[in-house]
């Protein structure tokens, strides 16, 4: 099977492989901005202190976490509908992956406002700062610099898992490579390939993931 | 649930299939993960940076994907791999890498004082691994290795779609068997009671792994307040 590897075959397929890349690229934006609103409501609610809403945001962190997204994803492209809920192979991998990586955010952001030390909340309360004032003005920019590095680590793992959509039939990167496979058996060009995207936009993510860091770090006036 | 009950019998086999895959990949992972980090933690540069380069590629390189490739590219290089062997290699290699990181995170937390002191009192290496280091390295190592359990728990799923007779696997065949006869209304409850399978399995490992690190932790009371975000950071999501 070996018979070297074919850099022609590969420039012919490149157009298909680069129509999946703009499917997983797009799928993948707006499942992460989907699943930081999620995750931000859901901080807002599991920090609230209210039993009623503090419950919900647990158990849905611990059910997300300790389910295989495979699982999650094929309930609710295949079993939803059964209960009148039709996605599309699309809006059901954007629900799914934001659903997943929006408990992962909630954890992030909560984390991030829970260090926030006693002192910094004694002084705002001292200055007279109700209390939205000091969550939104003084807790929330200080929680961020905290959560950024975890929340941007979430986000390349849902570029990653983006993949997963491949078992519903969306034609993003890994789906193009495994159905050009299965008409003309270029194994090893086509792996290689998307193995190479994958590695290119994870490396590029944690590049841009390590600059927000560091500028965040940065206080306020030096920006 | 009348499907549920009439074919509990091809689920439970699914379902002892999922622990047979779990467990095979488990040791798989730790071989790798071990090998791994000694290499990451070599003096020889040609040890280190291969083994680095190797974690960090198979970090990046999504784990659907690993499994996908081990399974199609072993058959085109002349190597026979039924379903459940691909995604014992695939996962393994997965786990592997990020088994290596928590296991050089857990080594280098170490203060370099006792590996000296090792040194001094004429231990061999070895022997001062397994006596001096090992043990006090297992404290930071052990919980974020059960959430990587967790994580490889669930990765088996994806053997199902290589065809594997696992859990998910089983669920789908019983879903084929009996849509026309169920209404249609199989897919919903055999999904939600897999999924309900899997969130017991894997939230018993996740409170273990919560236990364990406050039982190990016990003399580190001081900071037990900040370890869940060190925990998320470092336990591998994909």
């Amino acid at each position: 099977m070996i018979d070297g590897f074919d850099w022609a075959y590969l420039y012919d397929t490149l157009p298909a492989l680069l129509r999946g890349l703009r499917t997983t690229l797009i799928v993948s934006v707006i499942a992460i901005l989907l699943s930081l609103a999620i995750g931000a409501i859901g901080a807002v609610m599991r920090l609230s202190g209210r039993p009623f809403l503090v419950w919900p945001a647990r158990g849905y962190v611990a059910f997300i976490r300790n389910t295989p997204l495979l699982v999650q994803l094929f309930f609710i492209f295949y079993g939803l509908p059964v209960i009148g809920v039709r996605l599309s192979a699309f809006w059901s991998g954007v629900v799914c992956l934001s659903i997943w990586g929006g408990c992962y955010h909630l954890e992030s952001f909560r984390a991030g406002y829970v260090g926030v030390s006693q002192g910094t909340r004694d002084a705002a309360r001292a200055l007279g700062l109700k209390a939205w004032q000091y969550a939104l003005l003084v807790a929330l920019p200080i929680a961020l610099r905290t959560a950024v590095p975890s929340m941007a680590n979430t986000s390349i793992a849902m570029l990653k898992n983006s993949s997963y959509l491949q078992a519903i039939g969306l034609a993003e990167l890994t789906f193009v490579a495994i159905d050009r496979n299965s008409l003309e058996f270029r194994t090893i060009e086509l792996f290689a390939a998307i193995c190479i995207f994958y590695l290119v936009l994870v490396l590029a993510m944690s590049a841009g993931a390590t600059k927000l860091e560091s500028y965040l770090q940065r206080p306020f006036l030096a920006r | 649930m009348q499907t549920i009950l009439i074919n509990q019998e091809i689920l439970a086999q699914g379902f002892l299939m999922t622990l047979a895959l779990t467990l095979a990949v488990i040791v798989a992972a730790t071989a790798v993960a071990v090998l791994l980090a000694a290499g990451m933690l070599s003096r020889s540069v040609w040890l280190q940076w291969p083994s680095r380069i190797l974690v960090e590629v198979m970090r990046d390189i999504p784990l659907f994907v690993t499994i996908m490739m081990v399974y199609f590219v072993a058959p085109a290089v002349g190597i026979g791999l039924n379903p459940f062997g691909a995604t014992v290699v695939g996962l393994g290699a997965w786990g592997g890498a990020n088994g290596a990181i928590i296991i050089r995170a857990g080594i280098n937390a170490i203060p370099r004082g006792q590996f000296d002191a090792s040194a001094a009192l004429g231990l061999h290496p070895l022997k001062a691994m397994r006596f001096v280091i090992l043990p006090q390295a297992l404290r930071p190592i052990l919980p974020p290795y059960l959430g990587l359990v967790t994580q490889l728990v669930q990765g088996t799923s994806i053997g199902a779609l290589i065809g594997v007779r696992e859990l998910l696997k089983t669920a789908q065949i019983v879903i084929e068997r009996t849509t026309i006869m169920d209404g249609g209304l199989s897919p919903f409850t055999l999904y939600g009671v897999v999924l309900v399978i899997y969130f017991l399995i894997c939230s018993a490992l996740s409170f273990a792994s919560g236990r364990l690190e406050i039982g190990l932790g016990r003399h580190e009371r001081a900071q037990a307040d900040k370890p869940s975000l060190a925990r998320l950071s470092q336990v591998p999501r994909g």
